[in-house]
Protein backbone atom coordinates (compact mmCIF):
# COMPACT_ATOMS: atom_id res chain seq x y z
CA UNK A 1 0.00 0.00 0.00
CA UNK A 2 0.96 3.40 -0.12
CA UNK A 3 3.02 4.20 2.64
CA UNK A 4 3.58 8.08 2.02
CA UNK A 5 1.91 10.75 4.43
CA UNK A 6 -1.14 11.68 2.89
CA UNK A 7 -2.58 14.74 5.18
CA UNK A 8 -5.89 14.67 3.33
CA UNK A 9 -6.52 11.13 3.65
CA UNK A 10 -5.64 11.21 7.27
CA UNK A 11 -9.25 13.15 7.84
CA UNK A 12 -11.29 10.17 6.42
CA UNK A 13 -12.76 8.49 9.04
CA UNK A 14 -12.45 4.66 8.57
CA UNK A 15 -14.34 2.04 10.59
CA UNK A 16 -11.21 -0.77 10.59
CA UNK A 17 -12.78 -1.99 14.09
CA UNK A 18 -11.93 -6.07 15.14
CA UNK A 19 -14.82 -6.93 14.81
CA UNK A 20 -15.17 -5.60 11.11
CA UNK A 21 -12.21 -6.67 10.37
CA UNK A 22 -12.94 -10.63 11.68
CA UNK A 23 -16.29 -10.08 9.97
CA UNK A 24 -14.35 -9.43 6.24
CA UNK A 25 -11.91 -11.60 6.35
CA UNK A 26 -14.23 -14.29 7.43
CA UNK A 27 -16.37 -13.37 3.71
CA UNK A 28 -12.83 -13.98 2.46
CA UNK A 29 -11.79 -17.24 3.59
CA UNK A 30 -15.23 -18.23 2.63
CA UNK A 31 -14.89 -17.28 -1.12
CA UNK A 32 -11.19 -18.53 -1.55
CA UNK A 33 -12.15 -21.91 0.25
CA UNK A 34 -15.19 -21.79 -2.40
CA UNK A 35 -13.25 -20.38 -4.96
CA UNK A 36 -10.07 -23.45 -4.78
CA UNK A 37 -10.88 -26.20 -7.22
CA UNK A 38 -11.13 -29.70 -5.31
CA UNK A 39 -7.52 -30.64 -6.28
CA UNK A 40 -5.38 -27.59 -5.40
CA UNK A 41 -7.46 -27.65 -2.08
CA UNK A 42 -7.09 -31.45 -0.85
CA UNK A 43 -4.68 -32.49 -3.59
CA UNK A 44 -3.91 -35.92 -1.32
CA UNK A 45 -7.47 -36.48 -0.65
CA UNK A 46 -8.65 -35.60 -4.40
CA UNK A 47 -6.28 -38.19 -5.57
CA UNK A 48 -6.81 -41.01 -3.12
CA UNK A 49 -10.56 -40.20 -4.10
CA UNK A 50 -9.43 -40.47 -8.16
CA UNK A 51 -8.07 -43.89 -7.02
CA UNK A 52 -10.39 -45.12 -4.72
CA UNK A 53 -13.08 -44.52 -7.51
CA UNK A 54 -11.01 -45.99 -10.36
CA UNK A 55 -10.25 -49.03 -8.32
CA UNK A 56 -13.73 -49.59 -6.89
CA UNK A 57 -15.08 -49.41 -10.20
CA UNK A 58 -12.78 -52.53 -10.42
CA UNK A 59 -8.83 -52.91 -10.26
CA UNK A 60 -8.23 -55.49 -13.25
CA UNK A 61 -11.29 -54.43 -15.09
CA UNK A 62 -11.41 -52.12 -18.36
CA UNK A 63 -11.66 -48.47 -18.58
CA UNK A 64 -13.29 -48.18 -22.00
CA UNK A 65 -13.77 -44.67 -21.75
CA UNK A 66 -10.94 -42.31 -20.92
CA UNK A 67 -10.03 -41.70 -24.81
CA UNK A 68 -13.19 -40.59 -26.14
CA UNK A 69 -13.63 -39.25 -29.36
CA UNK A 70 -10.41 -38.61 -31.53
CA UNK A 71 -10.28 -34.25 -31.09
CA UNK A 72 -11.98 -34.17 -27.92
CA UNK A 73 -9.90 -32.24 -25.80
CA UNK A 74 -9.74 -32.35 -21.61
CA UNK A 75 -7.10 -31.39 -19.04
CA UNK A 76 -4.50 -33.42 -17.56
CA UNK A 77 -6.19 -36.69 -15.58
CA UNK A 78 -4.78 -38.12 -12.67
CA UNK A 79 -4.64 -42.02 -11.32
CA UNK A 80 -2.50 -43.06 -8.99
CA UNK A 81 -3.19 -46.73 -7.48
CA UNK A 82 -2.42 -47.87 -4.02
CA UNK A 83 -1.95 -51.72 -3.20
CA UNK A 84 -3.84 -52.76 -6.27
CA UNK A 85 -3.50 -52.74 -9.97
CA UNK A 86 -5.11 -51.03 -12.55
CA UNK A 87 -5.79 -51.28 -16.21
CA UNK A 88 -7.21 -48.58 -18.27
CA UNK A 89 -8.14 -49.11 -21.92
CA UNK A 90 -7.44 -46.50 -24.19
CA UNK A 91 -9.41 -47.61 -27.01
CA UNK A 92 -7.98 -47.23 -30.14
CA UNK A 93 -5.48 -50.51 -29.58
CA UNK A 94 -4.12 -48.38 -26.22
CA UNK A 95 -3.91 -50.84 -23.17
CA UNK A 96 -2.20 -49.25 -20.26
CA UNK A 97 -1.55 -51.13 -16.45
CA UNK A 98 -0.53 -49.20 -13.47
CA UNK A 99 1.43 -51.05 -11.07
CA UNK A 100 0.47 -50.83 -7.47
CA UNK A 101 1.66 -47.67 -6.29
CA UNK A 102 2.09 -46.18 -8.82
CA UNK A 103 1.09 -42.86 -10.10
CA UNK A 104 0.54 -41.30 -13.81
CA UNK A 105 -0.79 -38.04 -15.35
CA UNK A 106 -2.44 -38.73 -18.76
CA UNK A 107 -2.07 -35.14 -20.51
CA UNK A 108 -4.24 -33.52 -23.13
CA UNK A 109 -4.41 -35.35 -26.45
CA UNK A 110 -5.27 -34.80 -29.92
CA UNK A 111 -5.67 -36.64 -33.08
CA UNK A 112 -2.23 -37.19 -33.39
CA UNK A 113 -0.63 -37.93 -30.13
CA UNK A 114 -1.67 -39.51 -26.96
CA UNK A 115 1.34 -38.27 -23.98
CA UNK A 116 1.56 -40.00 -20.56
CA UNK A 117 3.75 -39.18 -17.52
CA UNK A 118 4.93 -41.24 -15.40
CA UNK A 119 5.86 -39.66 -12.00
CA UNK A 120 6.71 -42.70 -9.84
CA UNK A 121 5.83 -46.76 -9.78
CA UNK A 122 5.34 -48.66 -12.89
CA UNK A 123 3.40 -48.88 -16.17
CA UNK A 124 3.06 -51.13 -19.07
CA UNK A 125 1.84 -49.78 -21.90
CA UNK A 126 0.65 -52.55 -25.02
CA UNK A 127 -0.44 -51.17 -28.29
CA UNK A 128 -1.47 -52.97 -31.24
CA UNK A 129 1.17 -52.45 -34.18
CA UNK A 130 -0.04 -50.23 -36.54
CA UNK A 131 -1.90 -47.42 -34.56
CA UNK A 132 -1.77 -44.52 -36.10
CA UNK A 133 -1.26 -42.49 -33.06
CA UNK A 134 1.73 -41.47 -31.87
CA UNK A 135 2.38 -43.00 -27.92
CA UNK A 136 4.72 -41.75 -25.57
CA UNK A 137 5.41 -41.80 -21.75
CA UNK A 138 7.13 -38.70 -20.57
CA UNK A 139 9.46 -39.69 -17.13
CA UNK A 140 11.84 -37.03 -15.89
CA UNK A 141 13.16 -35.55 -18.75
CA UNK A 142 12.55 -38.41 -21.15
CA UNK A 143 10.27 -39.21 -23.55
CA UNK A 144 9.75 -43.11 -24.48
CA UNK A 145 8.58 -43.16 -28.05
CA UNK A 146 6.13 -46.29 -29.49
CA UNK A 147 4.58 -47.04 -32.32
CA UNK A 148 3.38 -50.62 -32.01
CA UNK A 149 4.75 -52.54 -29.09
CA UNK A 150 4.58 -53.68 -25.40
CA UNK A 151 6.83 -52.13 -22.99
CA UNK A 152 7.18 -51.11 -19.50
CA UNK A 153 8.34 -47.81 -17.66
CA UNK A 154 9.74 -47.55 -14.02
CA UNK A 155 10.52 -44.95 -11.99
CA UNK A 156 11.40 -45.30 -8.28
CA UNK A 157 10.22 -42.45 -6.15
CA UNK A 158 12.72 -42.13 -3.86
CA UNK A 159 16.08 -42.63 -6.42
CA UNK A 160 14.76 -41.16 -9.38
CA UNK A 161 15.73 -44.60 -11.51
CA UNK A 162 13.76 -45.08 -14.85
CA UNK A 163 13.69 -48.32 -16.12
CA UNK A 164 12.78 -49.32 -19.44
CA UNK A 165 11.79 -52.97 -20.68
CA UNK A 166 10.74 -53.74 -24.32
CA UNK A 167 8.49 -57.01 -24.63
CA UNK A 168 7.48 -56.48 -27.92
CA UNK A 169 8.74 -54.60 -31.08
CA UNK A 170 10.71 -51.42 -29.97
CA UNK A 171 10.61 -48.33 -28.45
CA UNK A 172 12.74 -45.02 -28.94
CA UNK A 173 14.18 -43.29 -25.66
CA UNK A 174 14.93 -39.54 -26.66
CA UNK A 175 15.74 -36.77 -23.80
CA UNK A 176 17.96 -36.51 -21.07
CA UNK A 177 21.04 -34.49 -20.83
CA UNK A 178 23.65 -34.47 -22.97
CA UNK A 179 21.92 -36.81 -25.27
CA UNK A 180 21.14 -35.37 -29.12
CA UNK A 181 19.86 -38.29 -30.42
CA UNK A 182 17.12 -40.71 -29.95
CA UNK A 183 18.21 -44.32 -28.57
CA UNK A 184 16.52 -47.28 -29.89
CA UNK A 185 15.87 -50.44 -27.43
CA UNK A 186 13.95 -53.62 -28.96
CA UNK A 187 11.95 -56.68 -27.58
CA UNK A 188 14.07 -58.30 -24.70
CA UNK A 189 16.22 -55.15 -23.98
CA UNK A 190 16.28 -53.11 -21.07
CA UNK A 191 17.57 -49.30 -20.41
CA UNK A 192 18.15 -48.15 -17.22
CA UNK A 193 19.16 -44.53 -15.99
CA UNK A 194 20.43 -44.60 -12.44
CA UNK A 195 19.56 -41.50 -10.29
CA UNK A 196 17.92 -38.12 -11.08
CA UNK A 197 18.48 -35.69 -14.38
CA UNK A 198 21.30 -33.41 -13.27
CA UNK A 199 20.94 -30.46 -13.82
CA UNK A 200 23.22 -27.35 -14.33
CA UNK A 201 22.33 -24.64 -11.94
CA UNK A 202 25.36 -21.96 -12.93
CA UNK A 203 28.36 -22.42 -14.14
CA UNK A 204 27.76 -25.12 -16.38
CA UNK A 205 29.56 -27.63 -14.07
CA UNK A 206 26.64 -30.72 -13.59
CA UNK A 207 26.45 -31.30 -10.22
CA UNK A 208 26.68 -35.07 -10.41
CA UNK A 209 27.04 -37.48 -13.02
CA UNK A 210 24.39 -40.34 -13.85
CA UNK A 211 24.39 -43.48 -16.57
CA UNK A 212 22.02 -44.46 -18.85
CA UNK A 213 22.57 -48.16 -20.21
CA UNK A 214 20.89 -50.97 -22.18
CA UNK A 215 20.97 -54.43 -21.18
CA UNK A 216 19.41 -57.81 -22.36
CA UNK A 217 16.63 -58.12 -19.86
CA UNK A 218 17.68 -60.46 -17.94
CA UNK A 219 19.01 -60.03 -14.93
CA UNK A 220 16.46 -57.67 -15.08
CA UNK A 221 18.41 -54.82 -12.60
CA UNK A 222 21.88 -53.49 -12.87
CA UNK A 223 23.98 -53.28 -9.52
CA UNK A 224 23.10 -50.51 -7.86
CA UNK A 225 26.63 -47.77 -9.07
CA UNK A 226 27.17 -49.98 -12.26
CA UNK A 227 26.95 -48.47 -14.73
CA UNK A 228 29.74 -49.82 -17.35
CA UNK A 229 29.22 -53.12 -16.74
CA UNK A 230 27.22 -54.19 -19.73
CA UNK A 231 26.83 -50.76 -20.57
CA UNK A 232 26.54 -49.73 -24.55
CA UNK A 233 28.75 -46.66 -25.18
CA UNK A 234 26.26 -45.74 -27.12
CA UNK A 235 23.47 -45.50 -24.75
CA UNK A 236 25.31 -43.73 -21.75
CA UNK A 237 24.22 -40.67 -20.36
CA UNK A 238 26.95 -38.12 -20.09
CA UNK A 239 26.78 -34.64 -18.07
CA UNK A 240 27.24 -32.08 -20.14
CA UNK A 241 26.85 -28.16 -20.40
CA UNK A 242 23.42 -26.67 -19.94
CA UNK A 243 23.54 -25.54 -23.88
CA UNK A 244 23.47 -29.51 -24.69
CA UNK A 245 20.35 -30.61 -22.98
CA UNK A 246 18.40 -31.87 -25.33
CA UNK A 247 15.02 -30.98 -24.41
CA UNK A 248 12.13 -33.58 -24.58
CA UNK A 249 9.28 -33.09 -26.77
CA UNK A 250 6.81 -32.30 -23.89
CA UNK A 251 7.74 -28.99 -22.59
CA UNK A 252 6.04 -27.67 -19.04
CA UNK A 253 5.86 -23.68 -18.66
CA UNK A 254 7.92 -22.23 -15.82
CA UNK A 255 4.51 -21.53 -14.29
CA UNK A 256 3.81 -25.62 -14.71
CA UNK A 257 6.78 -26.45 -13.03
CA UNK A 258 6.63 -24.26 -10.32
CA UNK A 259 2.82 -25.39 -9.77
CA UNK A 260 3.94 -29.14 -10.47
CA UNK A 261 6.70 -28.39 -7.26
CA UNK A 262 4.24 -27.08 -5.15
CA UNK A 263 1.56 -29.84 -5.92
CA UNK A 264 4.57 -32.40 -5.10
CA UNK A 265 5.76 -30.76 -2.02
CA UNK A 266 2.47 -30.28 -0.20
CA UNK A 267 1.68 -34.28 -1.55
CA UNK A 268 5.05 -34.76 0.59
CA UNK A 269 7.22 -35.51 -2.19
CA UNK A 270 10.05 -33.63 -2.11
CA UNK A 271 12.47 -35.30 -4.97
CA UNK A 272 9.87 -34.69 -7.71
CA UNK A 273 9.43 -31.35 -6.32
CA UNK A 274 13.22 -30.28 -6.19
CA UNK A 275 13.47 -31.66 -9.42
CA UNK A 276 10.65 -29.46 -11.13
CA UNK A 277 12.22 -26.99 -9.40
CA UNK A 278 15.69 -28.01 -10.80
CA UNK A 279 14.10 -28.14 -14.12
CA UNK A 280 12.95 -24.30 -14.10
CA UNK A 281 16.02 -22.90 -13.45
CA UNK A 282 18.05 -24.71 -15.98
CA UNK A 283 15.48 -24.31 -18.62
CA UNK A 284 14.13 -20.85 -17.78
CA UNK A 285 17.34 -18.91 -16.61
CA UNK A 286 15.82 -15.59 -17.87
CA UNK A 287 12.15 -15.78 -15.93
CA UNK A 288 11.32 -14.10 -12.95
CA UNK A 289 10.14 -16.75 -10.94
CA UNK A 290 14.01 -18.44 -10.88
CA UNK A 291 15.53 -17.10 -7.85
CA UNK A 292 12.08 -17.86 -5.90
CA UNK A 293 12.17 -21.78 -7.61
CA UNK A 294 16.45 -21.56 -6.23
CA UNK A 295 15.20 -20.34 -3.04
CA UNK A 296 12.35 -22.55 -2.41
CA UNK A 297 14.97 -25.74 -4.20
CA UNK A 298 17.48 -24.68 -1.43
CA UNK A 299 14.85 -25.13 1.30
CA UNK A 300 13.36 -28.26 0.60
CA UNK A 301 17.51 -29.98 -0.04
CA UNK A 302 18.32 -28.50 3.61
CA UNK A 303 14.90 -29.69 5.09
CA UNK A 304 13.49 -32.82 3.10
CA UNK A 305 16.36 -34.10 1.27
CA UNK A 306 19.55 -33.13 3.67
CA UNK A 307 21.82 -32.17 0.59
CA UNK A 308 23.41 -29.32 2.16
CA UNK A 309 25.69 -29.00 -0.08
CA UNK A 310 23.29 -29.09 -2.83
CA UNK A 311 21.19 -26.05 -0.52
CA UNK A 312 24.23 -23.84 -0.59
CA UNK A 313 24.39 -23.97 -4.40
CA UNK A 314 20.61 -23.52 -4.65
CA UNK A 315 20.75 -20.32 -2.40
CA UNK A 316 23.80 -18.82 -4.08
CA UNK A 317 21.90 -19.06 -7.03
CA UNK A 318 18.75 -17.29 -5.72
CA UNK A 319 21.20 -14.49 -4.71
CA UNK A 320 23.04 -14.33 -8.24
CA UNK A 321 19.86 -14.63 -10.20
CA UNK A 322 17.51 -11.94 -7.92
CA UNK A 323 19.86 -9.68 -6.54
CA UNK A 324 17.51 -7.50 -5.47
CA UNK A 325 14.39 -9.59 -4.84
CA UNK A 326 12.58 -8.86 -1.82
CA UNK A 327 13.69 -12.70 -0.61
CA UNK A 328 16.97 -11.82 -0.74
CA UNK A 329 17.13 -11.29 3.13
CA UNK A 330 16.20 -15.03 3.55
CA UNK A 331 18.34 -16.55 0.98
CA UNK A 332 21.14 -15.13 2.74
CA UNK A 333 20.10 -15.95 6.00
CA UNK A 334 19.27 -19.94 4.73
CA UNK A 335 22.32 -19.50 2.99
CA UNK A 336 24.87 -18.94 6.09
CA UNK A 337 22.65 -21.60 7.87
CA UNK A 338 23.83 -24.09 5.28
CA UNK A 339 27.25 -23.16 5.20
CA UNK A 340 27.45 -23.39 9.48
CA UNK A 341 25.65 -27.28 8.78
CA UNK A 342 28.52 -27.81 6.51
CA UNK A 343 31.03 -26.46 8.76
CA UNK A 344 32.38 -24.12 6.82
CA UNK A 345 33.56 -21.51 8.94
CA UNK A 346 35.39 -19.10 7.22
CA UNK A 347 32.53 -18.57 4.32
CA UNK A 348 29.90 -18.26 7.40
CA UNK A 349 31.80 -15.86 8.80
CA UNK A 350 31.86 -13.82 5.98
CA UNK A 351 28.40 -14.15 4.93
CA UNK A 352 27.41 -13.67 8.47
CA UNK A 353 29.30 -10.35 8.92
CA UNK A 354 27.42 -9.36 5.51
CA UNK A 355 23.72 -9.86 6.42
CA UNK A 356 24.70 -8.06 9.98
CA UNK A 357 25.61 -4.95 7.92
CA UNK A 358 22.80 -5.33 5.15
CA UNK A 359 20.22 -6.32 7.65
CA UNK A 360 21.34 -5.27 10.92
CA UNK A 361 17.55 -5.43 12.20
CA UNK A 362 16.54 -8.21 9.99
CA UNK A 363 13.96 -10.61 10.64
CA UNK A 364 16.90 -13.55 10.95
CA UNK A 365 19.44 -11.51 12.76
CA UNK A 366 19.16 -13.82 15.51
CA UNK A 367 19.46 -17.42 14.20
CA UNK A 368 22.26 -15.81 11.83
CA UNK A 369 24.27 -14.60 15.23
CA UNK A 370 23.93 -18.01 16.48
CA UNK A 371 25.28 -19.70 13.14
CA UNK A 372 29.20 -20.04 12.42
CA UNK A 373 29.51 -21.61 15.68
CA UNK A 374 28.19 -18.22 17.65
CA UNK A 375 29.73 -14.60 18.19
CA UNK B 1 8.36 -19.89 10.95
CA UNK B 2 5.52 -20.93 13.53
CA UNK B 3 1.93 -21.50 12.61
CA UNK B 4 -1.55 -20.33 13.61
CA UNK B 5 -1.91 -17.00 16.05
CA UNK B 6 1.47 -16.54 16.56
CA UNK B 7 2.35 -15.37 12.82
CA UNK B 8 -0.55 -13.30 12.82
CA UNK B 9 0.62 -11.81 15.83
CA UNK B 10 3.64 -11.29 14.47
CA UNK B 11 2.74 -10.09 11.15
CA UNK B 12 1.07 -7.09 12.63
CA UNK B 13 4.50 -5.49 12.93
CA UNK B 14 6.49 -4.20 10.34
CA UNK B 15 9.06 -6.46 9.32
CA UNK B 16 11.79 -3.78 9.19
CA UNK B 17 11.85 -3.74 12.91
CA UNK B 18 12.92 -7.44 12.80
CA UNK B 19 9.37 -8.41 14.56
CA UNK B 20 7.35 -10.45 11.61
CA UNK B 21 8.18 -12.37 8.43
CA UNK B 22 8.63 -10.39 5.11
CA UNK B 23 5.78 -10.01 3.07
CA UNK B 24 7.85 -12.49 0.61
CA UNK B 25 7.84 -15.06 3.29
CA UNK B 26 4.13 -15.13 3.46
CA UNK B 27 3.14 -14.63 0.00
CA UNK B 28 5.46 -17.80 -0.73
CA UNK B 29 3.98 -19.75 2.09
CA UNK B 30 0.31 -18.58 0.83
CA UNK B 31 0.88 -19.67 -2.57
CA UNK B 32 1.85 -23.02 -1.09
CA UNK B 33 -1.65 -23.00 0.71
CA UNK B 34 -0.86 -22.11 3.81
CA UNK B 35 -4.32 -20.67 5.34
CA UNK B 36 -2.24 -19.17 7.95
CA UNK B 37 -0.08 -16.83 5.56
CA UNK B 38 -2.71 -16.39 4.02
CA UNK B 39 -4.71 -14.69 6.77
CA UNK B 40 -1.46 -13.19 8.16
CA UNK B 41 -1.34 -11.25 4.88
CA UNK B 42 -4.68 -9.85 5.21
CA UNK B 43 -4.35 -8.78 8.68
CA UNK B 44 -1.08 -6.64 7.53
CA UNK B 45 -3.28 -5.02 4.47
CA UNK B 46 -7.04 -4.96 5.08
CA UNK B 47 -6.56 -2.10 7.20
CA UNK B 48 -4.81 0.27 4.46
CA UNK B 49 -6.57 -1.35 2.33
CA UNK B 50 -10.20 -0.48 3.82
CA UNK B 51 -9.19 2.95 4.31
CA UNK B 52 -7.78 3.44 0.31
CA UNK B 53 -11.55 1.53 -0.59
CA UNK B 54 -13.71 3.88 1.60
CA UNK B 55 -11.62 7.17 0.71
CA UNK B 56 -12.30 5.61 -3.59
CA UNK B 57 -16.07 5.07 -3.27
CA UNK B 58 -16.82 7.23 -0.37
CA UNK B 59 -19.82 4.47 1.48
CA UNK B 60 -18.50 2.10 4.23
CA UNK B 61 -20.90 -0.68 2.66
CA UNK B 62 -18.61 -0.41 -0.84
CA UNK B 63 -15.95 -0.02 0.57
CA UNK B 64 -15.85 -3.29 2.54
CA UNK B 65 -16.93 -4.94 -0.99
CA UNK B 66 -14.27 -3.68 -2.97
CA UNK B 67 -11.60 -5.07 0.00
CA UNK B 68 -13.43 -8.18 -0.35
CA UNK B 69 -13.04 -8.59 -3.96
CA UNK B 70 -9.56 -7.28 -3.41
CA UNK B 71 -8.37 -9.61 -1.30
CA UNK B 72 -9.94 -12.89 -3.04
CA UNK B 73 -8.55 -11.82 -5.75
CA UNK B 74 -4.96 -11.29 -4.94
CA UNK B 75 -4.82 -14.68 -2.77
CA UNK B 76 -6.45 -16.45 -5.24
CA UNK B 77 -3.60 -15.13 -7.79
CA UNK B 78 -0.33 -15.35 -5.97
CA UNK B 79 1.02 -17.07 -8.48
CA UNK B 80 0.85 -14.27 -10.99
CA UNK B 81 2.83 -12.18 -8.43
CA UNK B 82 6.18 -12.23 -9.82
CA UNK B 83 8.15 -10.70 -6.98
CA UNK B 84 6.77 -11.79 -3.81
CA UNK B 85 8.01 -8.72 -1.63
CA UNK B 86 5.66 -6.16 -4.07
CA UNK B 87 2.54 -7.65 -2.72
CA UNK B 88 1.68 -4.53 -0.96
CA UNK B 89 1.90 -2.45 -4.33
CA UNK B 90 -0.02 -5.09 -5.94
CA UNK B 91 -2.70 -5.02 -3.97
CA UNK B 92 -3.34 -1.17 -3.89
CA UNK B 93 -4.00 -1.68 -7.59
CA UNK B 94 -6.16 -4.40 -7.27
CA UNK B 95 -8.24 -2.42 -4.80
CA UNK B 96 -8.25 0.65 -7.11
CA UNK B 97 -9.16 -1.58 -9.70
CA UNK B 98 -11.93 -3.36 -8.23
CA UNK B 99 -13.03 0.20 -6.98
CA UNK B 100 -13.31 1.40 -10.18
CA UNK B 101 -14.90 -1.31 -11.47
CA UNK B 102 -17.93 -1.32 -8.85
CA UNK B 103 -17.86 2.42 -9.58
CA UNK B 104 -18.54 2.25 -13.22
CA UNK B 105 -21.01 -0.74 -12.63
CA UNK B 106 -22.59 1.31 -10.55
CA UNK B 107 -23.30 4.32 -13.05
CA UNK B 108 -24.13 2.22 -15.47
CA UNK B 109 -27.28 0.94 -13.35
CA UNK B 110 -27.90 4.24 -12.59
CA UNK B 111 -27.99 4.78 -16.40
CA UNK B 112 -29.83 2.30 -17.21
CA UNK B 113 -32.42 3.33 -14.70
CA UNK B 114 -31.96 0.10 -12.61
CA UNK B 115 -30.73 1.57 -9.56
CA UNK B 116 -30.11 5.35 -8.14
CA UNK B 117 -26.69 6.29 -6.91
CA UNK B 118 -26.65 7.59 -3.96
CA UNK B 119 -24.74 10.96 -3.93
CA UNK B 120 -21.59 10.66 -1.52
CA UNK B 121 -22.31 12.78 1.81
CA UNK B 122 -18.53 14.48 2.61
CA UNK B 123 -19.81 15.02 6.82
CA UNK B 124 -20.48 11.87 7.10
CA UNK B 125 -16.75 10.75 5.78
CA UNK B 126 -14.64 13.49 7.37
CA UNK B 127 -12.83 12.98 10.67
CA UNK B 128 -13.78 15.30 13.69
CA UNK B 129 -10.28 15.86 14.38
CA UNK B 130 -10.01 17.52 10.73
CA UNK B 131 -8.79 20.66 10.95
CA UNK B 132 -10.84 23.32 8.98
CA UNK B 133 -9.53 23.77 6.04
CA UNK B 134 -8.83 20.52 5.51
CA UNK B 135 -12.39 19.73 6.36
CA UNK B 136 -13.29 22.56 3.63
CA UNK B 137 -10.82 20.92 0.95
CA UNK B 138 -12.73 17.13 1.70
CA UNK B 139 -16.24 18.86 1.66
CA UNK B 140 -15.09 20.77 -2.12
CA UNK B 141 -13.45 17.22 -3.11
CA UNK B 142 -16.37 14.62 -2.38
CA UNK B 143 -18.99 17.35 -3.63
CA UNK B 144 -17.33 17.39 -6.61
CA UNK B 145 -16.62 13.94 -7.21
CA UNK B 146 -19.91 13.13 -7.02
CA UNK B 147 -20.77 14.99 -10.99
CA UNK B 148 -17.45 13.48 -11.80
CA UNK B 149 -16.23 10.70 -14.63
CA UNK B 150 -15.59 7.58 -12.73
CA UNK B 151 -11.89 7.41 -14.01
CA UNK B 152 -11.42 11.60 -13.10
CA UNK B 153 -12.97 10.60 -9.63
CA UNK B 154 -10.34 8.08 -9.25
CA UNK B 155 -7.56 10.18 -10.86
CA UNK B 156 -8.14 13.28 -8.55
CA UNK B 157 -8.79 10.79 -5.12
CA UNK B 158 -5.39 9.58 -5.61
CA UNK B 159 -4.08 13.08 -6.27
CA UNK B 160 -5.14 15.06 -4.29
CA UNK B 161 -6.41 13.08 -0.89
CA UNK B 162 -4.09 9.88 -1.28
CA UNK B 163 -1.06 12.54 -2.09
CA UNK B 164 0.49 9.86 -4.79
CA UNK B 165 2.76 11.56 -7.68
CA UNK B 166 1.42 11.60 -11.21
CA UNK B 167 3.46 8.71 -11.84
CA UNK B 168 1.86 6.20 -8.70
CA UNK B 169 -1.34 7.73 -10.18
CA UNK B 170 -0.59 6.61 -13.76
CA UNK B 171 0.26 3.38 -12.90
CA UNK B 172 -2.17 2.69 -10.22
CA UNK B 173 -4.31 3.73 -13.14
CA UNK B 174 -2.62 1.68 -15.92
CA UNK B 175 -2.76 4.36 -17.90
CA UNK B 176 0.01 6.71 -19.19
CA UNK B 177 1.55 9.83 -17.89
CA UNK B 178 -0.25 12.10 -20.30
CA UNK B 179 -3.63 10.47 -19.57
CA UNK B 180 -3.56 10.63 -16.00
CA UNK B 181 -2.26 14.28 -15.84
CA UNK B 182 -5.43 14.90 -18.63
CA UNK B 183 -7.76 13.72 -16.04
CA UNK B 184 -6.21 15.17 -13.00
CA UNK B 185 -6.67 18.52 -14.58
CA UNK B 186 -10.21 18.21 -15.69
CA UNK B 187 -11.01 17.16 -12.30
CA UNK B 188 -9.32 19.88 -10.96
CA UNK B 189 -10.99 22.70 -13.14
CA UNK B 190 -14.27 21.05 -11.99
CA UNK B 191 -13.40 22.02 -8.34
CA UNK B 192 -12.19 25.12 -9.15
CA UNK B 193 -15.68 26.09 -9.94
CA UNK B 194 -16.92 24.05 -6.79
CA UNK B 195 -14.10 26.90 -5.07
CA UNK B 196 -15.58 29.35 -7.00
CA UNK B 197 -19.46 29.21 -5.95
CA UNK B 198 -18.98 28.51 -2.70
Amino acid sequence: MNTKSAPLANYVKVDASAARMARLWTSVSQRLSSKTPLYRRRPVLAMVATAGLLLGAGAGYSWMTWLGPAGSSRGITVLQTASDRLTVELGKGITLRLAAHSRVQMLPRNDSRVSIRLEHGSITSDLQPGNPRRFSVLVDDLEIRDTGTRFIVSRDASSGQVDVSVERGSVEISGGIGQRDAKSISAGERWTRQGRPTIVEQSGVAAEPQTGSATPNTPLAPPAGSSTATTSNALREQPAPLSNVHEPLEHPSAQALFEQANVARRAGDPGSASQALQILIARYPNDTRVGLAALELGRLRMSALSDLPGAVRAFQTALDRAPSAGFREDALAHLIGAHSALGNTAQCHTLRQKYLNEYPTGVHRTSVERNCGGR
Amino acid sequence: MKVGSAVITEARNSTKSGAGPTDAALVIAARAGETWAQEALFVRYAHRALGLAQRMTGASNDAEDVVQDAFVRALGSLHKLDNPQAFAAWLTTLVIHTAQKRLRRQRLLERLGIRSLEPIDPDSLISPNAPPEIAGELRIIYTAVNQLPTQERLAILLRHVEGMELAEVAAHLRVSLATAKRRIKSAEDHLEQLRRRQ
